[in-house]
């Protein structure tokens, strides 16, 4: 498509009718028909910016304001933006303990919003679903923003699965991955199928070639290691509360 | 299926779930087992007070600690302890011996039978007799 539609005019030209319509499409289409295309305040109705939640005392919540990343937000169709922190005045909580929801709230003649906070999610007129609190009774407890992304840690590229290991051995695994990876776990668990209590190995004992305590795992762009201590109690897993010279180790890796 | 891999004198070196990950070094071989993972791992176990692979600590004068194995199906185990063998009868699979603690050491148990149980996993147990007196 063509990009505007509209052109310019000159000074004394009469605007026809054709170049309104180009440019009232170009406007709120960007040249598109209105068939293939929300129009612009559709599409932003519910966009959002560097929007965060955070606790203030006492009992009170606030929307950071940074110069650099200013919260900004889209309410019932007008585009706003903070200019300073938005705090939620104080004394807003009372009876039992609930969650709350969070709003941010327009008002006419200003173009920043301010907050609200409500038991109901319900959103109404001029006001917008930003966040959640726990009141429990006498304090604010969890704050959760709804537009703070959510880190999930992906499934690993490599899973060994559970293996049997003792004190004194290389194991070695071809990851199969074609890098080196970049983030590698070793596991340890006393139960075959990984249904007791798992610890992370990070380190191990051995006494050959002398008493120390090791890393035992490295790798490469095929390989991941692991080569157990000897000799010792702590040959697979050196643990405040345990050690283990046998045991199964799993092995996880990403990319 | 369980794999099993074998050093190069045919003892069992570990056992896993799948091999496509494991490139063997020289002499190595491996077997593959109908038994489930969880069910070949179960085929020789040693634990101590009810826990196995966590070596266990005593001191001198402690009494004496016993050692449970497990081996479902056989009627005997030999059991290998610091490389000397010893005979375990079985009941039901189950059965038990003792070690003892008079003098600072350090037990090594495992199968005596290696190409037939794999000392690894809970088919390994240490055992360390601590000097001085339990605090």
């Amino acid at each position: 498509m063509t990009y505007p539609l509209s052109t310019e005019v000159t000074a004394g030209q009469p605007t026809a009718a054709d170049q309104y319509n180009n440019l009232r499409k170009d406007a709120l289409t960007l040249g598109n028909e209105a068939a293939d295309s929300l129009n612009m305040s559709q599409f932003l109705n519910r966009h959002f910016e560097f929007l965060d939640i955070q606790y203030l005392a006492t009992n009170r919540l606030r929307v950071p304001y940074s110069n650099a990343q200013p919260p900004t937000l889209m309410i019932n169709g007008y585009l706003l933006q903070a200019a300073a922190n938005v705090d939620l005045p104080a004394n807003q909580f009372s009876g039992p303990a609930a969650t709350w929801y969070i709003f941010a709230v327009r008002s006419a003649g200003s173009t920043t919003f301010t907050l609200m906070v409500n038991t109901s999610a319900a959103e109404a007129t001029d006001q917008r679903l930003i966040g959640e609190c726990t009141w429990n009774g006498s304090s604010v407890t969890v704050v959760k923003c709804y537009f703070t992304p959510i880190v999930v840690i992906p499934v690993a590229d490599y899973d060994s699965g559970w293996f049997a290991v003792t004190g004194g051995t290389l194991y070695t695994k071809a990851h199969a991955m074609g890098q080196v990876p970049r983030m590698v776990f070793l596991y340890w668990c006393n139960v075959a199928n990984g249904a007791g209590d798992t610890y992370l190995v990070t380190v191990v004992n051995t006494t050959s070639p002398s008493t120390n305590t090791v890393s035992p795992m490295y790798f490469d762009g095929t390989n991941i290691n692991i080569k157990t201590g000897a000799g010792s109690g702590n040959s697979t897993l050196m643990a405040v509360t345990v050690q283990s010279a046998s045991g199964y180790y799993r092995v996880l890796a990403w990319k | 299926m369980t794999y099993i891999i074998y050093n190069s004198d045919h003892t069992i070196k570990t056992f896993m779930d799948y091999i496509a990950d494991v490139p063997l070094a020289p002499g190595e071989t491996f077997a593959l087992t109908g038994q489930a993972f969880e069910e070949y791992a179960a085929r020789f176990v040693l634990s101590c007070k009810g826990t196995s692979c966590n070596t266990v600590y005593a001191h001198v004068g402690d009494p004496a600690l016993e050692i449970d194995v497990s081996a479902p199906g056989q009627e005997t185990v030999a059991v290998n302890v610091n490389g000397e063998p010893q005979t375990v009868p079985l009941t039901d699979g189950q059965g038990s011996f003792t070690l003892a603690t008079d003098t600072p050491c350090t037990y090594l148990i495992g199968p005596a039978d290696r190409q037939t149980f794999c000392a690894a996993g809970s088919g390994a147990l240490l055992v360390v007799i601590l000097s001085g007196e339990n605090p």
